[in-house]
Formats: structure tokens, sequence, C-alpha cells
């Protein structure tokens, strides 16, 4: 495994009772580079959410390891899982804003979870601002649109300044103007500020943003390969 | 915990109805508090007002209101105890008064030797408070009414078929048995009770100063082997035990109260898990998010605080003129300040148990769940 910064090695992952057992993913290896944007995708049922659940901490392997932030997953507590999880930003095709919160506060909670919310204040503020909602800080989820709901998503991942992003169709619920504004804040996550981005997602234009696309069928990585054209397709895509 | 505080003010009309249960059930156990506190004074009430050290009874009398007739000199031959300083008598027994209209009711007469107590009701003429009125009986003044005993004083009345004149009124005598208490002297009321004048009902036995209790209860018991001999405390305990438990009145106050508690806790528990459950994808998100155990917890916990501590004050708050009201029909109920003040950890009891199902819930949900859509 060349890089444990983002790693599964060996995975596999079965669900359901014993008789009726479904495998989700068979024998997974893959490692994620830091500054790349990563497309996951495949058919349904093909196991990315699944593999999304395991970076993620939120999922243990029947077989194999995963390593996260250097750290094999399988290792570790309980309470550092907890711990690591509060490392990786996460971003859900539901946005999973709280419904009370306004704005401002639904980013703040990372900080409150984190514990260190005196710090986050303003933080919190310019990511929000950065991300066009400046005028939208004290409205809650229900009085923003979906690519405004998803740009909130996207400020909590990135309050406690995550080295790893991990997005499971993101845009899946956003229109087209919408869903293009997010591939590029996510796209420029991974370029500019060297995050391990890794998107899920079974949306095409997405190729035209991801440094590398994964492809997943039956549990198993059927094609891996990176998109060496990629900044010239971008290009090209977004003046169409 | 903003967020526990938001989701309160966001979800209005379920921690309505969560403050409304910790309400009703502060209400219920406030008001249901309060009967059972004053059916223990009024119980002892009468033993309470004495300032005997100790009583002597007849052998089996369960408390005051329910007497064993015991030997008259008992009272001389208690003097023979080493330690014994003062002795009195006091009597009681249920007899017919006749009202001022001629209509009659049951009473509890009580007749009482002066050394009962300073503060024991007694019939003094009202020029000179060391001499007793002939004939002259106090009622209550919560049975002015039930006794039509509401014109000027003194009032011609008939006890027990004997002429009597009520002179006066006390109060804070309210009886629990439904019937009035009427105090006169020792010898008016047993007269007026027909007991034989070899008999007594109680003895009241005060100590020479120095004296052990311990060793003055054991000289008297040697010496009344036929009779029960308490201090005054124990006599009051067994009394209030004799009526709580005994008579099942008490355990049907008691039952009320811890009715108010369950069906506070069994309001709150279905509103707390009913928001829990709807907000469960919020749980999984914050699990996901990094959020302890601990942390999940406190969000629901502190809501329900939160609603208890509103409903718990709210109820406290209506529970004072409901309480008032019952007072017209109840008057010996009391409502001591520290009581309202129990219902807070009460109704925080009630809240914290509320929310153990929602965070068993909340903490078994899997944070995976959040890449579902």
């Amino acid at each position: 495994m060349p890089d444990k910064k983002l790693a599964v090695a060996g995975v596999s992952v079965s669900f359901g009772p014993t008789r009726a057992r479904v495998r989700a993913l068979s024998d997974v290896s893959i490692s994620f580079t830091p500054g790349e944007l990563t497309l996951v995708t495949g058919p349904s049922g093909s196991g990315k959410t699944t593999l999304l659940s395991l970076l993620g901490c939120l999922l243990t392997p029947d077989e194999g390891k995963v390593y996260v932030n250097g750290s094999e997953v399988s290792r570790v507590s309980g309470r550092e899982q907890t711990r690591l999880r509060g490392h990786i930003g996460y971003i859900f095709q539901a946005f999973r804003l709280f419904h009370s919160l306004p704005a401002l506060e639904n980013v703040m909670i990372a900080a409150d979870i984190a514990g260190g919310r005196s710090h986050c204040a303003e933080r919190a503020r310019r990511l929000l601002v950065d991300l066009g909602l400046g005028d939208k800080l004290r409205l809650k989820p229900d009085e923003l649109s979906g690519g405004e709901k998803q740009r909130v998503a996207i400020a909590r991942a990135l309050l406690s300044e995550p080295g790893i992003v991990l997005a499971d169709e993101p845009t899946a619920s956003l229109d087209f103007q919408a869903g293009q504004q997010i591939r590029e804040i996510l796209r420029n996550l991974a370029s500019e500020q060297s995050r391990t981005v890794v998107v899920v997602s079974h949306d095409d234009r997405w190729k035209h943003y991801a440094h590398r696309t994964v492809v997943l069928e039956d549990g198993c990585i059927v094609d891996d390969r990176r998109n060496t054209t990629c900044e010239r397709t971008l290009s090209a895509y977004s003046s169409a | 915990m903003r967020l526990a505080f938001h989701n309160i003010g966001h979800e209005r009309i379920r921690v309505l109805v969560t403050v409304l249960g910790i309400t009703c059930a502060t209400m219920l156990m406030l008001v249901q508090g309060s009967i059972l506190l004053g059916f223990l004074g009024a119980a002892s009430k009468i033993i309470d007002t004495t300032d005997a050290d100790i009583w002597i009874a007849g052998r089996g009398a369960p408390c005051f209101e329910f007497p064993v007739s015991l030997e008259r000199r008992f009272a001389e031959l208690a003097h023979s105890v080493p330690g014994v300083g003062e002795t009195s008598r006091i009597l009681t027994r249920i007899v017919p008064f006749r009202k001022p209209d001629g209509d009659q009711q049951l009473v509890t007469l009580i007749g009482a030797d002066r050394g009962v107590g300073k503060r024991f009701p007694m019939p003094v003429v009202s020029l000179n408070a060391s001499a007793i009125e002939p004939e002259g009986v106090l009622i209550d003044e919560s049975s002015r009414r039930i006794l039509n005993a509401s014109g000027k004083l003194p009032l011609p009345v008939e006890l027990n078929e004997r002429r009597a004149n009520v002179i006066g009124e006390t109060s804070g005598f309210s009886s629990f048995l439904g019937t009035p208490y009427v105090f006169t002297s020792y010898q008016d009321g047993a007269r007026y009770s027909g007991l034989g004048p070899e008999e007594t009902m109680f003895i009241l036995v005060r100590m020479q100063a120095r004296a052990k209790i311990e060793e003055v209860v054991q000289g008297l018991k040697d010496r009344f082997p036929s009779a029960d001999v308490w201090t005054r405390e124990e006599f009051s305990h067994k009394a209030q035990i004799y009526w709580t438990s005994q008579t099942g009145a008490g355990g049907a106050i008691l039952t009320a109260a811890l009715l108010g508690f369950f069906i506070g806790l069994a309001v709150v528990s279905q509103a707390v898990y009913a928001t829990t459950m709807e907000n469960i994808e919020e749980f999984a998100t914050l699990k996901a998010l990094g959020a302890s155990n601990w942390f999940v917890m406190r969000v629901i916990v502190a809501q329900a605080v939160a609603c208890g501590i509103a409903g718990c004050l709210l109820g406290i708050l209506i529970s004072a003129p409901v309480i008032q009201q019952v007072k017209s029909v109840i008057p010996w109920l009391v409502t001591p300040p520290w009581l309202p003040v129990a219902m807070l950890p009460l109704a925080l009891t009630i809240c914290t148990l509320a929310s153990i199902i929602s965070v068993r819930a909340a903490l078994a949900v899997e944070p995976a769940r959040v890449f579902r859509a």
C-alpha cells in the first residue's frame, strides 16, 4: 500500500442474513492521493457507498484493512474512530443539515462537536461568505435552495480543515447550475488546497472534474485510470 | 447545547405537549403531596400540640382518636416512678352536638386538664386566663359553618344532651375525620362523654428536669404493665402510621401522587421519544461528524430537562391557586415551602428517566445511514 493517508487493503464487506448474504465489496484495495479528486462510479449496488462508508470510519469491513490518517481503523478504539471521523469532511446527497439551526450554526456544529466553538466562529462565517452565502447566514435549511444547502454542508465539512473530504452523490439533488458550482468547489479543494477528495457519483459530468476515475462493479474495481486530459476537457466543458 | 435549544424553539407544539405533561405531573404531585403532608400533620395534631414528654394509654390504642380507657388512679400512681414531674389527663369521644337551630351533628369531643400544654385549646374565662369557663367549649373556625355556630358568642348548644356554650374559636384544628373537634375542660369533657369517675383515656406525663426519658418510660412500663407507654414522638409517629398505612388513606393519597409521577413520565417519554425518532437522521449525522455518545446524550437530555424546568415552574405557579381552592374543602392541607422546591428534582428525574429510551435509540443509530438518500 503506497500511501496510508487514505486507503483500503483487501477489504470485503457483506450484508444481510447468513442465507441471503450479499457481498458489497470483494477484496478491494485502493489508496487515494492528496491533491486529487477521485471519482468513484459504477452501477447501483456496485459497492460505491460501502467503500465510502469504510473510508469514513462509519463501517467495519469483514476482512481487510482500512487506513485513515495513517491509522489502521480496526486497530484503534471506538473512541479513537469517533475522533478520526472528526478529521474527515463529509458531504451527503441529502445534505444532512440540522433543520432547527440557521446556516451559520449548521457549520458551527462541527466546532461544537470538536469542542472548539470559540475559535471557529469567524472561520465559519468566512467559509460561508467564500461559498457565496454571506447574506444567508441566519437562514434555516428550509429557507435555502438545494445548491445553497449543499454549500452550507460543504462549509460544515471544511470547518475543521480536514485533509480528507468524502462526498456521496453531492450533486444528485441539484439542478445543472448548482451542480456545476459544487463540482468546481470540490475540484478546487483538491487542486488548490491539496486535500484528498473522494466523490461517489453516477453523474458522468464529474469525469470532467476528476483527476482519477475508479469504476466499481459487483463489489470489485474494474477500472482505475487517471484523467490526464482533465484540465483540457474541463476548460472545453466549461466553455461549452 | 445550542442544537438542543434550537430544537426546542423549532418544535414548539411537541415541546408544549412535553411542558404541559410535566405541568400536570407537577400539579398532581404538589396537590397530593400537600394532602399527604396535611393528613400526616392532622393525624397527630392533637398529640403534637401537647407539651407532654410521655403518653400513657390503654393497651391497644392505635391513635388519639380511638382510645382505650385507663384507670384514673394511674395518674396519681405515676408519681411513684422516679423522674415523673406533672401528670394530666385527656379524653376524647364522639358525641352528638345539637346546633343552635336544633339540627344535630356528631363531633369529636376533647377534654383536657390545663397541664397538657400552653398551646392546647382551652375554654378559659376571657378576663382571667387561668380560670376555666364552666360548660364552655371551643370549636375550630373551619367547622363554624357545619356546626351552624356563626352567631354571637357565647352560643348555647347541647353536647350529648347536656348544656354547653360555645365561647370561642381555635384555628388550625380542623378534623380529618369529618367530625369537628370540640375542646373543653377535662371535667366538662368527662361529663359530656359520660366517662366513669374511675376512668380516663390518656395520662400525659411531664418529666422532672434532668430526668432521662428512656428510664422514665421504662419505669412507667414496669409500673403499668397493662397500659401502653410512649414518648410523645413515638405516639405521634404511631398515629401517623396508623392513619396512613393501616386505614389505607395515606396509601391512596401516595398512589395518586405516584400516579402523577408516572403519568408525567409516560407523557414526556412519549414526546421525547417521538421527537428523537423524527430526528434520528440528525443523530446519525452527529455521529458521522464525530460526535461522541456523550454529546448525543447531552442534546436529548438537555431538551428534556429544559422542558422539565419550564413545566415544573408552570406547574408550581398554577398549583398555588389550585391548592388555595382545595384548602377550602380540605382545611388541613399543608404546603410547606420546601414542597414546591422538591418538585424540581422530581420533574428533572421524570425528564431524565423519560430520555433513557430516546438516548438508547439515538446511540444505537448506525452513522453509515447518513449516506442513504
